[in-house]
């Protein structure tokens, strides 16, 4: 086969040295790389270049949650960007938002501006949420200024669970006032002398039944007054008896009082309670639900970003054999993953 | 209306560029590395970054998943790097017996398979097992095949390097060959070389100390031991550290600065333990203990013989409080 280099009729480029070749070859690479960067860089702006476009000024407190870069929906569809972000001499934050032409007729008076909120794993961008409006309102002009109002932010967000916590912990700790009020050892004495007083009461009913009381002894028994009289010294012991007995149930009976008003003080608590508890688990549970679909895109993100490491990888190994970067990068003549040889002794 | 049509012709003449352009840059793309071969790679990877920071135990962990990775695929070619880079890490834990198995395993698949990027790297690692093992004459026949006027063609300066620093190292042990000529060889193919390593350097400033103690210039091996140091520490190379005090310390004794040389070998002992190298602590302690006996301290000489058999006993776990020292 014959050497294109010395075939006077090979197209000259095969004449020319390789070093030549391979400038050239580079040339257009980096010409397309710069063309492919500049495209990249204008993808954003370009992207709507021939849309018409109104502008309207946004005024809010803080531009938490937005920035240049955010887009403006329009009932949930991307219709327009923000151009800027100024402050006033009232030291209000002003938004221009330039809105397509294609949008205008949804904005009326009634329109309202809020902040778009950020998810927790970046899944959806902030940006300025502009509803649309009645039809019978009148239109939003060019140029007109509108109130945005402030989104949920993460702040937020981080500021409702503190405070759901705060709420939980201070129903346990009424619970435990609760408990704690119950005095185990004071109940178990007062039980223990109602216990003996049933007793008692429980003699004195079975000397009735067996006829050994005073109406018994009235009927059948001819010592009446013998009788009598020691029914009447048994009856005196037995008030005696009563009477210490009440005596020891005082101080169970005064617990029992503070007992009793600390249960009914809880008590009246306790339904305003039930219910932040309630509000409290509604609002974790939503919280849990947001971030279980957040969790849910992590692998496929995990994915993606592996496919696009190798991508990168591919390119810039790609890019190192490409002039000038090729006479740049000197090629690695170790050998791979190979410990350089040790000397002995160290 | 002109703002529309100029700016409709630059998009038009930018894709019309990109797409003629695009058509040069349609080259095959590097094909990616199979999953288990990236892998394999991985664990090697981390095997010699561990590797250089003498954590050896995690290196020879490292190496041996690749080596089973590389068994589970057949890759002769990952088989006898993962064995070779076995063989150095039990080499650097004096384990010569496994580092010989290793290597043998590494001879055994380049022969088979004809590699020729390997045989010399495989002769200095058993030129540097053989100057371990002490077996002087083995290290000198494999060295002088790579150290003829003329090496053999394809070696690479990296090997005629590394024979140069082990028959250096052999001519300090063995009486018969002349230590001078060779650190002037080792200097001059330093000087040779484009871009030296810092180990390269550090290594020819330990021989040069050396060779100066042993012609009596202390004072110049002192700052030519401190250079090297210097280095070590610069590229954090453990081992390196601890083998450059020790050998100061040795040439500090010879000259019979005894307490400089026991600061030496307390520091060296310290490198030692930190990298739990039983061997290297065994040897700075044998060193320590000669100190004290010429120091005739009775009390410091009991102390570190007890130290020398709790370090012997292999199945001790409180030799790493040597560090209370």
């Amino acid at each position: 086969m014959k050497n294109p280099k010395n075939n006077p009729d090979s197209h000259y480029i095969h004449r020319m040295p390789y070093s030549f070749q391979e400038r050239v070859v580079g040339t257009f690479i980096l010409l397309a790389m710069i063309i492919l960067l500049g495209l990249l860089l204008a993808t954003g702006k370009t992207k709507y270049l021939f849309e018409d476009r109104i502008t309207l000024y946004g005024v809010l407190p803080s531009a938490q949650g937005i920035s240049q870069d955010n887009t403006i929906r329009v009932a949930g569809i991307e219709g327009g960007y923000i151009s800027s972000i100024d402050i006033s001499p009232q030291n209000e934050v002003i938004v221009t938002m330039r809105i397509f032409k294609r949008f205008h007729r949804l904005l009326r008076e009634d329109s309202v501006a809020s902040i778009r909120s950020h998810s927790l794993f970046g899944g959806a961008s902030g940006g300025i949420e502009l509803t649309a409006g009645s039809p019978d309102k009148p239109l939003l002009q060019d140029q007109a200024k509108i109130a945005i109002l402030a989104g949920f932010s993460m702040d937020e967000l981080t500021t409702t669970i503190e405070r759901t916590l705060r709420d939980v912990q201070q129903t346990i700790a009424e619970l435990s006032a609760i408990v704690t009020a119950l005095h185990p050892e004071r109940f178990s004495s007062a039980v223990e002398d109602m216990g003996r007083f049933a007793g008692n009461l429980q003699e004195i009913s079975g000397r009735l039944a067996g006829g050994g009381g005073l109406l018994g002894a009235a009927i059948y028994n001819d010592a009446l007054q013998k009788d009598f009289q020691e029914g009447i010294s048994s009856l005196w012991r037995m008030t005696k008896e009563m009477e210490a007995r009440l005596r020891q149930l005082e101080p169970a009976l005064e617990g029992t009082e503070g007992l009793s008003g600390s249960i009914q003080q809880t008590l009246e608590n306790f339904p305003a309670l039930i219910k932040e508890l309630k509000q409290t688990v509604v609002q974790v549970n939503s919280m849990l639900m947001v971030l279980d679909s957040e969790v849910q895109q992590l692998p496929d993100l995990v994915a993606r970003v592996r496919l696009l490491i190798d991508d990168s990888d591919r390119t810039l190994r790609a890019a190192q054999r490409i002039w000038p970067l090729s006479r740049g990068i000197s090629k690695s003549t170790e050998q791979p993953y190979l410990i350089t040889p040790q000397p002995a002794h160290e | 209306m002109n703002k529309k049509l100029f700016r409709t012709g630059g998009l038009v003449a930018l894709l019309l560029i990109a797409t003629f352009t695009g058509g040069c840059v349609q080259a095959p793309q590097p094909l990616q590395e199979p999953l288990p071969v990236y892998i394999a790679e991985v664990n090697m990877a981390q095997g010699i970054t561990a590797f250089q920071y003498s954590n050896y135990g995690l290196a020879q962990q490292k190496f041996l998943n690749a080596l089973a990775i590389y068994r589970g695929i057949d890759d002769p070619d990952g088989l006898v790097r993962a064995c070779i880079n076995l063989s150095e890490t039990l080499l650097s834990q004096d384990r010569t017996k496994e580092a010989v198995t290793f290597l043998d395993m590494a001879r055994y698949i380049t022969e088979r398979e004809n590699f020729s990027q390997y045989p010399a790297r495989i002769d200095i690692v058993a030129s540097s097992i053989a100057i371990a093992e002490n077996r002087l004459q083995d290290a000198l026949t494999i060295l002088n095949k790579y150290l003829r006027p003329v090496a053999p063609e394809g070696t690479e300066n990296e090997i005629i390097a590394a024979a140069l620093q082990n028959m250096v190292y052999l001519a300090f042990l063995s009486e018969d060959i002349a230590v001078e000529p060779w650190i002037e060889r080792y200097a001059r193919s330093l000087k040779e070389t484009e871009n030296v390593s810092p180990s390269s350097l550090a290594r020819l400033y330990r021989f040069q100390g050396m060779l100066l103690q042993s012609q009596g210039s202390s004072e110049k091996s002192d700052g030519y031991f401190a250079d090297a140091l210097k280095i070590y520490r610069e590229t954090l190379s453990r081992g390196s550290i601890a083998a450059t005090h020790t050998e100061w310390a040795r040439a500090l004794i010879e000259q019979n600065r005894l307490q400089v040389a026991e600061d030496r070998l307390k520091r060296a002992l310290a490198v030692r333990t930190e990298m739990r190298d039983r061997n290297g602590c065994l040897e700075v302690l044998q060193l320590l203990l000669e100190v004290r006996i010429r120091r005739g301290d009775k009390a410091g000489e009991e102390e570190v013989r007890q130290w020398l058999a709790e370090v012997s006993n292999p199945a001790s776990i409180s030799w790493p409080g040597i560090l209370n020292f």
